[in-house]
């Protein structure tokens, strides 16, 4: 397994797509800054505003920035054994004495080893970003760090799963529409939450049980809101922000997830044709 | 590791994988024994990849038993006594050709301190040494290939399965290939060749089999098979009945057209070189008249197209993959 985490590791850093991502997010983060000072120098009039400027634009950053992780894992990821099938170059490896699924589990530490020190670097830079040009620091940043990280590995997970059975193209549609009703998804319970009915909001809890990657990102955000007093700061951001905060019990249920998912495909494969 | 040591190096019974209700290979028993190059024949779907990959265990039969040095097919102990070239194959282009190797050896579990030697020593048996430090995406076609046998052989197992090992190379590569898999044979290996290149095969194996539609049908020593199918070449007289009947009781007749000084050439299949010098026995006994006979083995080519053309083609079609 260490052999394969090893290999994948090394592929994902170099591969274009990494590199590509590297140049983007650095465009991005610059953008961030300069657009955030900007706007809170501006919105410093209003001292309500003001003041909630700082949280809502580290906010704003994390969003975006999340997508940007969750679509990478969903890109490094997508043809991790339907592709090597596809090129023959799973077949001598799964004719060496390791067990497949100790490929597939290695190719999950592998890509969620790269993929965590992406978010983690990419969120990181966010929250320095954001305190630089608007002078507001987010409490608690290994928790918010954490919980972020694991919005990819959730990804990951589920791609990793797709590509076990599913053609490369097929698994990287699939994938990504399911990442696309899950924002969606999140949207809904905050709609339901602030203005009803109920049940959107339940729809919103059911999706987030098929893939809780945006609960994951909700969680880390109710972590930041928490440490802002007044409650209309905590909504400024509507669908994109938090007026209902996912539990913990909803955070223990995506790593159980993330774990289910990966055994579930390292199953697959290993009884797969190759 | 319970594989015996005299167990042959392979060993199947009525091994049988069906792709739905197509057949990719039916009710095949075959027995390889140990040391010497085998080669397994067939046409494009005969189903030769897909009885290979049930012997490495990437696919799974239908029914049937397999069996690899003594142990059953697939099981992580028989994939350590095995080296594998697929047949079409890409190993990613962002690794050098020795990374490639290096994580292969990982995988097969050879200590670090050996792996720097048998690597070294793989690629200057396969002419790579000088590649190593490249780019497997600047590889040519014929270079990957290289690199695929090298991989096969890295570990150095006991029995290395080829699919189509010279389908990339140019005349010379595949000459270094041959005297590459000579000297694995010299050395004790098993080498199970997949090919449709059959005038190597003739070059270089000691037995064959060929499968057709997903069935057997030969297998033995090519000296065996070769024989088997001996072709006579008589002259006769051209109106000399008596001659023409007693050959058509000795063989097959081929063909048969005028030479010159108007005697007639027949071609007839025989059984075997004993068979031979019945022919002129039979012809004379007959009271013919017999102006020449030359016997002369055929060419495996001319046994294979025989053999995959004849009779109706097995139920089913080809299964999955290309051989």
């Amino acid at each position: 397994m260490r052999a394969v985490a090893a290999f994948t590791f090394k592929e994902a850093l170099r591969r274009r797509l990494v590199l590509a991502a590297g140049v983007l997010t650095s465009a991005f983060l610059a953008l961030f800054g300069f657009v955030a000072h900007a706007a809170v120098a501006h919105a410093a009039r209003d001292p309500l505003i003001g003041a909630a400027g700082g949280v809502a634009w580290a906010m704003v950053g994390v969003f975006l920035a999340r997508s940007f992780s969750g679509l990478l894992a969903i890109l490094v990821s997508v043809g991790a054994i339907s592709g090597e099938i596809e090129s023959g170059s799973l077949q001598s490896v799964f004719v060496r004495p390791t067990r497949r699924s100790s490929v597939l589990f290695g190719k999950f530490l592998g890509y969620g080893v790269m993929l965590v020190c992406y978010t983690a670097a990419l969120q990181g830079a966010v929250l320095v970003v954001a305190w630089a040009a608007t002078g507001v620091s987010v409490g608690r940043p290994w928790e918010v760090l954490g919980l972020l990280c694991l919005e990819p590995l959730v990804l990951l997970s589920l791609t990793l799963f797709g590509s076990t059975f599913l053609p490369t193209l097929a698994n990287g549609a699939a994938a990504v529409l399911l990442y696309g009703v899950c924002v969606i998804g999140g949207f809904i319970e905050q709609i339901g939450a602030l203005a009803g009915p109920r049940a959107l909001e339940q729809v919103g809890i059911v999706i987030s049980l098929v893939l809780p990657a945006d609960a994951m990102y909700r969680k880390a955000f109710s972590v930041v809101a928490d440490q802002v007093a007044n409650p209309v700061l905590r909504q400024l951001l509507g669908p994109m922000g938090n007026v209902v905060a996912p539990s913990w019990a909803m955070v223990v249920y995506g790593v159980c997830y993330i774990v289910a998912l990966t055994t579930l495909a390292a199953w697959v494969v290993s009884r797969r044709d190759v | 590791m319970t594989g015996g040591v005299t167990a042959p190096a392979v060993e199947t019974r009525n091994l049988t994988r069906y792709f739905g209700a197509k057949v990719g290979c039916a009710g095949i028993t075959l027995t390889v024994p140990r040391g010497g190059i085998f080669a397994l024949l067939g046409c494009n779907g005969a189903g030769k990849s897909t009885f290979v990959k049930m012997l490495v265990g990437l696919i799974r039969p239908t029914s049937g038993d397999a069996r690899v040095m003594g142990l059953p097919a697939g099981d992580i102990d028989a994939r350590r006594r095995i080296g594998f070239l697929p047949e079409n194959f890409r190993y990613p282009e962002w690794a050098t050709g020795s990374e490639v190797l290096g994580f292969h050896a990982a995988l097969a579990g050879m200590a670090p301190v050996r792996r720097r030697g048998r690597i070294a020593a793989v690629l200057d048996l396969v002419g790579l040494r000088e590649d190593a430090r490249r780019l497997v995406g600047g590889y040519s076609k014929g270079m990957q290939q290289r690199l695929g046998i090298a991989c096969a052989i890295l570990d150095d197992p006991p029995l290395v399965f080829l699919d189509e090992p010279t389908s990339a190379l140019d005349p010379l590569g595949r000459r270094e290939m041959r005297e590459l898999l000579l000297r694995l044979r010299a050395e004790g290996h098993t080498v199970f060749l997949n090919s449709h290149l059959l005038s190597e095969i003739e070059m270089i194996s000691d037995r064959v089999a060929v499968i057709r539609s997903g069935r057997l049908v030969a297998d033995g020593p090519l000296e065996e098979l070769l024989d088997a199918s001996l072709e006579a070449e008589v002259r006769v007289a051209a109106d000399d009945r008596a001659a023409l009947e007693a050959l058509a009781a000795c063989g097959r007749i081929l063909a048969r057209d005028v030479a010159e000084g108007g005697l007639l050439r027949v071609r007839l299949a025989l059984a075997g070189r004993s068979a031979v010098p019945g022919v002129a026995e039979a012809v004379v006994r007959a009271g013919g008249r017999l102006f020449g006979l030359q016997a002369r083995s055929r060419s495996l080519e001319d046994v294979f197209i025989e053999l995959v053309a004849e009779g109706p083609a097995a139920a089913g079609g080809p299964g999955e993959g290309t051989g």
